[in-house]
């Protein structure tokens, strides 16, 4: 059997920015800006007038071992723009509904910042977008996202439709091919036909339609459960597919078991539950330890 | 030629670390392998003194990255019937460094045949662990009442200690202390004190991350008059009971290949009339997790 | 022509005191002198047909080029000064285009026609980003196409406003063909009968006789959703059935 093509999804590693706050005479100049050990800047110092240091140098991500010279040596200083704040969304897909929920603990480190910052956001009557990893980031991208929904649709003069928006999520996260936005989205919501679809990212936008999928810390615990229970994978007999009431006790459970096991994902779940009739919010509670 | 004997008393355990592989897994590391690490402090434990004792807490969560590994793990440890001990760091260090001077204790009790002091625990402790310079990664709060009345210390995996009247450990180390100063004074009764050590477990609990579930509290008031209340709050029960999955159809799972061997050996029926569904508990997984 | 001739006219910034852009009104003016194009619009589909001035018989008639496709589901005439007119239909090409990359889905005629309009009116700005004209565009486009609204029919003009119609003609002869098609429309019309409604006007209205080499024909059914410019042998169909 052949194999399909691999692909990788893309987990954004820390770019850094070398600053160098004087420079040695053969450069001149002011503060330089690179993404990692072989960025354009290194290459250009490499290439430029005689430098009396390495270029790897005036890389932070660079491991060789020299040293950070003192006195009026280049000075660098590491600079690292992303954190995790941790938490679990998911999408499910039935034959005419959708759920996007997501837990409402946002943390850094060990420490709770809030309980009460969901991560589900409602776009139109029917889809929502659910975002885990970095807060600051997810924030920034559904004011965009807002933005270019609410230019669209004055110049269109209708709701955008979920594969749009769909489109539109991936063109947005690939802009920042090079430094990438952290983070992981996944869309819940009725197709053209009314039928439910899911859409999962990675950070720079590779994208896929499907019927589930969780992104954030809880993934690796819930991903394979909802295959094996919503999706019914490795199933040689499929039981009937599941109804709405269903579908939200199946959320309601794997939230309370990603809860028991992850420390990221706690305090309470949002739930926006889409059906022809429109978006009807739902939340329960979590443990709060 | 080795001798048999050679051979058995070769495998025999010597007392001890083995640092046997030590050389080989430096080799491996410069060649680029990542040594599996070992995590950090996650944990609420804490002390602390009133009129007749040393009260100890301290939560029950065990984590290894951010995954909660057991819900309901003991760290409030035995050293002396008069002596406990609370452990943060590594599971496995805070366990065994405290069981071996608990016997280590045992035996020095049994050559003089008096009772243990605070002080002794606490030297073999801080001798063991500054000997192991941090490897042995166990920051530990020891409690105790003695001829001398009740001592409460820290030990810091370097082997550094303090004597406080009241102090805490672990990530939860600040929610707690933040309690502690809030709420301590001195010549507590003993009701207040316990109110006070769950108070400063619960901040830990609810606050940090690293700790969770229940709270379990130690008094010691003297020599065999000790009160362990394993799970004196339980805090965090699931929020709710399961619904899916149901059974599941028989032939669900795809049989690839059959192989039926009848067993010969004696004469042994196994029926399953009274058969009860198996217990499922946390299995433990490989690597270290810490408390 | 007009009542007040006056230095007014030599801005495109500048009002006349009775509130007038001339440049604006000469650049409409320019439209008059182009070829006439007829856009009719059925519940079956769109037409577009345009009359080609081949003022030489040694011009090769495909290189005179009036109606040109925006995207799949969108055709354009054009009537005026062509180059200005291919102008606005790149822009037209890289809106729609554009909208496909970032929506995943076509773009509607009326967002298209907008965007157009939106350009039109972008002369005389020096500051502008994107290098604007220095005059207004001296071009009348029809974009005809069907998109989730249906068939759709809309004419821009060089002042920047847009206007849907049922039927309309643009050019020379467009105030005649604008009377014909008001006493010939008829809202229940089917696309054959409009096409062959466009060319019998076109047919009355030029100056040259009318034949499968000298006009265009570009219709969008509803039933294909697809815009398609029609070959001399169909032309020549239609026109012998007139």
């Amino acid at each position: 059997m052949a194999f399909p093509m691999q692909r990788e999804l893309y987990l954004p590693t820390v770019p850094t920015l070398t600053v160098s706050s004087q420079m040695h005479s053969g450069l001149s100049g002011p503060s330089l800006g690179s993404h990692g050990p072989s960025g354009p800047m290194a290459a250009r110092l490499a290439t430029g007038k005689q430098a009396p240091v390495a270029p790897s140098r005036f890389s932070a991500a660079s491991s060789s071992s020299a040293a950070v010279t003192v006195g009026s040596g280049p000075k660098t200083a590491a600079f690292s723009p992303y954190v995790l704040n941790g938490g679990t969304a998911l999408a499910l897909a039935g034959k005419d509904f959708c759920i996007v929920a997501g837990d409402t603990r946002m943390s850094a480190g060990y420490e709770i910042h809030t309980r009460n910052k969901p991560k589900t956001y409602r776009i139109n009557d029917k889809c929502s977008i659910a975002m885990a990893g970095m807060q600051a980031d997810a924030t920034n991208l559904i004011k965009m996202l807002r933005f270019r929904i609410a230019m669209y649709e004055r110049k269109m003069g209708k709701p955008m439709s979920t594969q749009s928006l769909a489109q539109l999520v991936s063109t947005t996260l690939y802009r920042r091919r090079f430094f990438p936005i952290y983070a992981f989205v996944v869309i819940g919501g009725l197709d053209e036909d009314g039928v439910g679809s899911v859409y999962g990212y990675d950070a720079v936008g590779s994208f896929e339609r499907s019927t589930c999928c969780v992104q954030g810390s809880g993934t690796s615990l819930l991903q394979p459960v909802l295959d094996n229970q919503f999706d019914f994978k490795n199933h040689s007999i499929k039981p009937d597919e599941l109804t709405l009431d269903e579908s939200i006790d199946l959320v309601k459970d794997v939230f309370v078991s990603a809860g028991e096991r992850d420390i990221y994902t706690g305090d309470s779940v949002e739930m926006h539950i889409i059906t022809a009739d429109g978006v009807r919010v739902e939340t329960f509670d979590l443990k709060r330890d | 030629m080795a001798s048999m004997n050679d051979v058995v008393q070769s495998l025999k355990p010597a007392g001890g670390f083995e640092f046997d592989l030590c050389a080989r897994n430096n080799m491996l590391k410069q060649m680029g392998l990542k040594a599996p690490k070992a995590t950090s402090t996650g944990t609420t434990i804490v002390g602390l003194v009133y009129k007749d004792g040393v009260v100890l807490g301290a939560d029950t969560r065990a984590t290894g990255d951010t995954t909660v590994e057991d819900k309901n793990c003991e760290k409030i440890h035995y050293i002396a019937p008069n002596v406990y001990c609370c452990g943060a760091g590594t599971a496995a260090d805070t366990e065994n460094t405290t069981a071996l001077i608990s016997s280590q204790l045992e035996l020095h009790r049994l050559a003089t045949g008096r009772h243990s002091r605070v002080v002794t625990a606490l030297t073999l402790l801080k001798r063991m662990l500054f000997r192991y310079q941090g490897h042995v990664s166990a920051a530990l709060v020891l409690g105790g009442v003695d001829l001398n009345g009740p001592h409460l210390y820290t030990i810091y995996p370097h082997g550094s200690t303090d004597e406080l009247p009241y102090v805490t450990m672990g990530s939860g180390s600040l929610a707690a202390m933040g309690v502690f100063e809030a709420g301590w004074k001195e010549n507590m009764s003993e009701d207040e004190a316990v109110d006070l050590v769950a108070a400063a477990i619960r901040a830990g609990i609810f606050n940090d991350l690293g700790s969770g579930s229940n709270v379990d509290v130690t008094i010691i008031r003297g020599v065999d008059d000790v009160e362990v209340r394993r799970g004196y709050q339980i805090l965090n029960p699931r929020p709710y009971a399961r619904v899916r999955p149901n059974d599941l159809t028989r032939g669900t799972t795809t049989i690839l290949s059959e192989t039926r061997t009848p067993i010969h050996a004696g004469h042994v029926e196994y029926t399953n009339e009274d058969a009860v569904d198996m217990e499922t508990s946390p299995v433990e997984s490989g690597g270290p997790s810490s408390s | 022509m007009f009542l007040t001739r006056s230095e007014y006219d030599r801005g495109v910034n500048t009002f006349s005191p009775e509130g007038r852009l001339f440049q604006v009104e000469y650049a409409v003016q320019a439209i008059k002198l182009g070829s006439t194009v007829i856009g009719i619009q059925t519940p079956e589909g769109v037409v577009l047909a345009a009359e080609k001035r081949l003022s030489s018989p040694l011009l090769e008639p495909w290189s005179v080029e009036k109606i040109v496709e925006i995207d799949s589901h969108i055709g354009c005439g054009m009537s005026g000064l062509t180059g200005d007119g291919r102008t606005l239909v790149e822009r037209a090409r890289v809106e729609t285009q554009s909208h496909r990359f970032t929506f995943n889905e076509p773009m509607s005629v009326l967002a298209t026609t907008q965007a157009v309009c939106d350009v039109a009116l972008s002369f005389g700005d020096r500051d502008a980003e994107d290098k604007p004209m220095s005059r207004p565009f001296g071009v009348a486009l029809l974009f005809a196409g069907v998109d989730e609204n249906g068939p759709v029919l809309y004419q821009t003009d060089p002042s920047g406003t847009f206007l849907q119609y049922k039927a309309v003609a643009i050019g020379a002869a467009s105030e005649g063909a604008n009377n014909h098609l008001e006493e010939q429309y008829n809202p229940e019309m089917t696309l054959e009968e409009a096409i062959r409604c466009a060319l019998s006007i076109l047919k009355q209205v030029m100056e040259d006789k009318i034949s499968d080499i000298n006009v265009e024909v570009g219709v969008v059914p509803v039933e294909t959703g697809l815009y398609r410019i029609m070959d001399a042998e169909e032309i020549q169909g239609h026109l012998e059935a007139l």
